[in-house]
């Protein structure tokens, strides 16, 4: 993996929203998953730009699907997580973890 | 197929054009299925909520992905985080800033909006009234080769404008070479009947060719009048208004081919005009029926005047073309007819010029009115800005230094001015629509064309502009004058205190001055126009309009057929009227004092030689009952008023006015004499036994005419008008009048019905909407000037605070200060006004024309107005300096 292009937070956070969908994940069920474990308060075309940016990088890929009359004709994008989308995953959550760790949480906690 | 319910249109289109191409249609579907979701789940209003609010909230970064690409790669990582100098992101930034601003300052605001709103929505009212009556085409094709035709008596002393005969008109319409066509028309107030109640209405005579040559509206249903119905002896038919039509038989598309009652007689609808369609001169027309005159079976006489035309040219005609052709028959006519056509000529004038020939010249005033107020506004707008300009200064002055780049600082400047004029235009358009509305509501009975006055966006958009254009000027002007060097002062200075140079300072004072200037010039208009009027309301009437009740009644010929009929019906009805509980008096004329309504003769006297044709003398005639002129309050001067027994048996009478009396029998007594009237062939003589005092028919600034009456008894006509005079309100007498005229006879009905004052008033309308009007512009620029002139003094003496505090540290007393503000205040207001009178000498000047017993530089008008001005300055400017004095000289010098 190339050195700086660590993931952005909201893109992080739209990765993970992904990667804990198996399938049929698109850019609502990734909103609503988000919301669901979160409680984050998100709109679905941030989501959307973000899967956008992210394949790209050639982190996440896309197929089209069907469309019905609800959606006035238009398909749905289904996206899936790449190979470089998971290292990127594992990538972030190790540098996270390294820094995370000694953190006094307990300190920060008594300063508030 | 289901139908699915639609996201907001806006809203979808807005998302879509935020969006990457690559995921727009997905994400937009996406949004529409969860829309149709939230549609069925809970319901649509939720739905439309939600839709809005994601899509507004993912516009902010939204709209910064695209341009990532203009920014250079280093910037873009960068970029993915709010920055407070990200220009992008900031267009939203700034408007939030700018409300926050405005809000934070709530006086001004409010100042500036209301300021911006009375501007634009003053003068955008008044403008489309005027437009509306002056400038507007008439609403008839081709409008401008439409004109008024009228008998010229001026050679002959007589008026200008007078009424055609039927002959003369005939000949004239033969002169196809320059006219279209040619047409004359002449009143009508039938009585229908047949139909519930007996109602009086108004209607029109045309000759042929009016609807569809002259005016060139088609009927909207049936067929237009032919020339076979003109002729005398045809069926009767009528052409019927559309709001006759809604009103009396509810809109039926089969009332073509029905008949109705009109005065007793039967005629045949044929058609039924568009809506709006409004013939000038007789605009309230219902019904309409043909003249049925024709120029070889005219029994009348030539010179008999009492018919109005309108013509329409030739394309490519000019008027003058057509003036010369009409001098040139006139002249031909004369030679063929001397008694009649000697001295005559035509006049002939375009028809939109002449419809509004009285309202011209009160119309340009106020829109010179319009153009002031719009100045002040701008004037007013400016100055505030101005004021505000030191405390802005030093804040840019500290976000410059910050490192915000000079470009977003003025780009947040122009979003807050640009915020200001939005809604001062919102304010603005909403005042414009709303006074139109008042305008039109409030404007004279029978103002020409005011049903045709909408707004015009026009003059909206102009003002809305001007303000606007002033708004981002003044707005703007601190970040444009502020240099590298100014900020950096402003910073050492501690960014307080800083006072506006010297120039800014000057600017802002002689705006000041500007606008007390054209504010006094306007409350001198007004001044003079309010005295104007009071002069016109005492002016002596020569009867007495107070409680008394008038009314008309028209005798159909069908059932009262004959002169003696008349008499007997009105003689009756006088005396049934004078019996009814609360009248003191009862009188009956064939033409009320100001309805309009006059009827010229020419006399001779007795004794004198015989006038030849072109030199009548020409008197105003009426007829009226013996107890008229001590009903109405008339004097007789001399000798006595008519007694009941001289009806048609008795030796004819006449009464003249003193006007008659003093030109024609100077130095003698006119008693006695005798005078014969229209006819030299068939001469009686008539002895005069009374002379009455003037009175003012013909609108209370007119000259008097001769005037004579002669006993209704001895030519009674079928058309009386009665005054009835009250012991107290006079409206309490309408119903048991009405009762009285419907025992008599059910199939009358009294029109007209209305008191003297309201009459007297109503010649009298447009000076009171011209005052009344100037009167509110007056009013608004005082408003104005004097909260500019709070708002320019309030800031001043925020921004000298520090100044303040080291005078009261050194021993200024409180007075002292006052004196210090208000007499810098005090002192602008004088220079302001001694500018405005200097203005106000010269344009009321071109007021002249609408003034009446008041000159256009009197001094009580300009005297006072300069006073109030200057003391309301003052007064402005003491609540300000009571703050001023309020200031605590510790807190200000801690600050050093």
């Amino acid at each position: 993996m190339a050195r700086g292009d660590y993931l952005g937070e909201f893109e992080l956070v739209v990765l993970l929203g992904l990667a804990r969908l198996e399938d049929e994940a698109y850019g609502m069920t990734i909103f609503e998953e988000i919301k669901r474990v979160t409680g984050r308060d998100l709109t679905v075309p941030a989501v959307y730009v973000t899967l956008n940016r992210l394949e790209k990088k050639d982190y996440v890929t896309s197929r089209t699907g069907e469309s019905n009359a609800a959606r006035g004709g238009r398909a749905k994008k289904y996206y899936r997580v790449t190979a470089e989308g998971s290292q990127a995953l594992e990538a972030s959550q190790e540098m996270l973890s390294r820094l995370w760790h000694g953190v006094g949480l307990g300190e920060a906690a008594s300063k508030t | 197929m289901r139908h699915q319910p639609r996201p907001p249109r806006l809203a979808e289109v807005l998302l879509a054009a935020s969006l990457p191409r690559e995921v727009r249609d997905a994400t937009v579907g996406d949004m529409a299925e969860a829309f149709c979701k939230m549609t069925e789940d809970r319901d649509h209003v939720a739905a439309r909520y939600w839709y809005w609010t994601q899509v507004l909230r993912s516009l902010n970064p939204v709209f910064r992905w695209p341009l990532r690409f203009a920014m250079p790669t280093r910037q873009r990582r960068t970029a993915k985080a709010t920055n407070p100098g990200d220009t992008m992101s900031s267009v939203i930034q700034d408007v939030r800033y700018a409300v926050r601003t405005a809000v934070k300052n709530p006086g001004f605001s409010i100042v500036v909006v209301l300021t911006l709103g009375l501007g634009i929505g003053a003068n955008t009212a008044i403008f489309s009234v005027v437009d509306g009556i002056l400038l507007r085409p008439l609403p008839f094709p081709e409008p401008d080769r439409l004109v008024t035709v009228w008998a010229d008596y001026t050679r002959r002393s007589g008026p200008l404008r007078e009424w055609l005969g039927y002959l003369n008109f005939h000949d004239l319409r033969q002169e196809t070479d320059v006219f279209e066509d040619v047409a004359v028309w002449d009143g009508w107030n039938p009585t229908l009947t047949g139909i519930a109640e007996a109602e009086l209405i108004t209607g029109g005579i045309f000759s042929a060719g009016m609807f569809s040559e002259v005016l060139g509206i088609p009927p909207a249903a049936g067929r237009p009048f032919l020339p076979e119905d003109d002729k005398p002896g045809a069926p009767d038919v009528l052409l019927i208004s559309h709001g006759f039509w809604t009103r009396r038989f509810g809109a039926d598309p089969s009332v073509i081919g029905r008949t109705i009652v009109l005065n007793g007689v039967p005629h045949t609808v044929i058609g039924i005009m568009p809506s709006g369609f409004r013939p000038p001169f007789v605009p309230n027309a219902e019904v309409w029926k043909p003249m049925q005159i024709d120029g070889d079976s005219f029994t009348g006489r030539r010179g008999d005047a009492y018919l109005r035309s309108f013509g329409r040219l030739r394309d490519g005609v000019t008027l003058e073309t057509a003036s010369a052709r009409a001098t040139a028959l006139a002249n031909r006519l004369a030679d063929q007819f001397p008694e009649s056509n000697t001295g005559m000529g035509f006049a002939i004038f375009p028809l939109r010029a002449d419809l509004v020939r009285q309202a011209q010249a009160p119309l340009w005033v106020l829109l010179g009115a319009v153009g002031f107020v719009l100045l002040i506004a701008c004037v007013n707008v400016a100055n505030l800005l101005l004021a505000r300009m030191t405390s802005r200064q030093s804040e840019l002055a500290v976000r410059a230094a910050l490192g915000a780049q000079r470009k977003r600082l003025m780009r947040q400047l122009f979003t807050e001015s640009a915020l200001l004029a939005l809604i001062g235009g919102a304010v603005g358009a909403a005042l414009a629509f709303l006074g139109t509305d008042l305008l039109v509501a409030m404007a004279p009975r029978g103002t020409p064309r005011i049903d045709e006055v909408t707004v015009d966006l026009r003059i909206l958009l102009f003002a809305g502009g001007a303000t606007a254009l002033s708004t981002f000027v003044f707005g703007l002007l601190p970040a444009v004058r502020g240099s590298r060097a100014d900020l950096h002062d402003a910073l050492k200075v501690g960014g307080r205190g800083m006072d506006l140079s010297a120039r800014g300072r000057a600017i802002g004072n002689a705006l000041m001055m500007g606008q007390v200037a054209l504010a006094l010039i306007l409350l001198v208009g007004a001044g003079l126009m309010v005295r104007s009027l009071s002069a016109l309301n005492s002016v002596d009437l020569g009867f007495e309009p107070q409680r008394m009740l008038t009314l008309s009644l028209n005798l159909p010929q069908t059932r009262y057929p004959d002169r003696a009929a008349s008499a007997n019906f009105f003689r009756d009805l006088e005396t049934r009227l004078g019996a009814l509980p609360g009248v003191e008096a009862v009188g009956g004329t064939n033409t009320v004092p100001l309805s309009g309504l006059n009827g010229d003769v020419n006399f001779d006297i007795e004794g004198r030689p015989i006038q030849q044709p072109g030199q009548e003398n020409i008197l105003w005639l009426r007829r009226v009952t013996p107890t008229y002129f001590e009903t109405i309050g008339t004097r007789i001067v001399r000798g006595r008023a008519f007694t009941p027994s001289e009806d048609r048996e008795a030796p004819r009478v006449i009464i003249v006015n003193e006007t008659l009396a003093e030109r024609y029998f100077p130095g003698e007594d006119a008693i006695g004499k005798r005078i014969n009237v229209n006819d030299p062939e068939n001469v009686t003589w008539r002895e005069i036994v009374g002379i009455a005092e003037d009175i003012k028919n013909f609108g209370i600034q007119r000259v008097s005419r001769n005037a004579a009456y002669f006993p209704f008894a001895q030519i009674p006509t079928s058309f009386m008008g009665i005054v009835m005079r009250s012991a107290g309100d006079p409206t309490l007498l309408i119903p048991s009048a009405r009762n009285v005229i419907a025992e008599m006879d059910p199939s009358l009905a009294a029109s007209n019905v209305t008191t003297m004052e309201s009459m007297v008033q109503t010649s009298l309308g447009s000076e009171r909407f011209v005052t009344m009007l100037l009167t509110i512009f007056a009013s608004v620029a005082l408003v104005l000037a004097v909260v500019g002139l709070y708002g320019v003094v309030s800031y001043s003496v925020s921004r000298r605070v520090h100044e303040m505090g080291i005078r009261v540290a050194l021993g200024a007393a409180d007075g002292d200060i006052r004196k210090l503000i208000v007499g810098k205040s005090v002192g602008m207001a004088v220079a302001g006004v001694g500018v405005g009178v200097v203005g106000a000498l010269l344009l009321t000047r071109l007021m002249e024309g609408l003034l009446f017993g008041v000159s256009a530089s009197d001094p009580v008008t300009f005297a006072t107005t300069a006073v109030l001005l200057t003391a309301v300055a003052a007064v402005a400017s003491a609540i300000p300096a009571q703050r001023a004095v309020k200031v605590d000289p510790m807190a200000v010098l801690k600050h050093e």
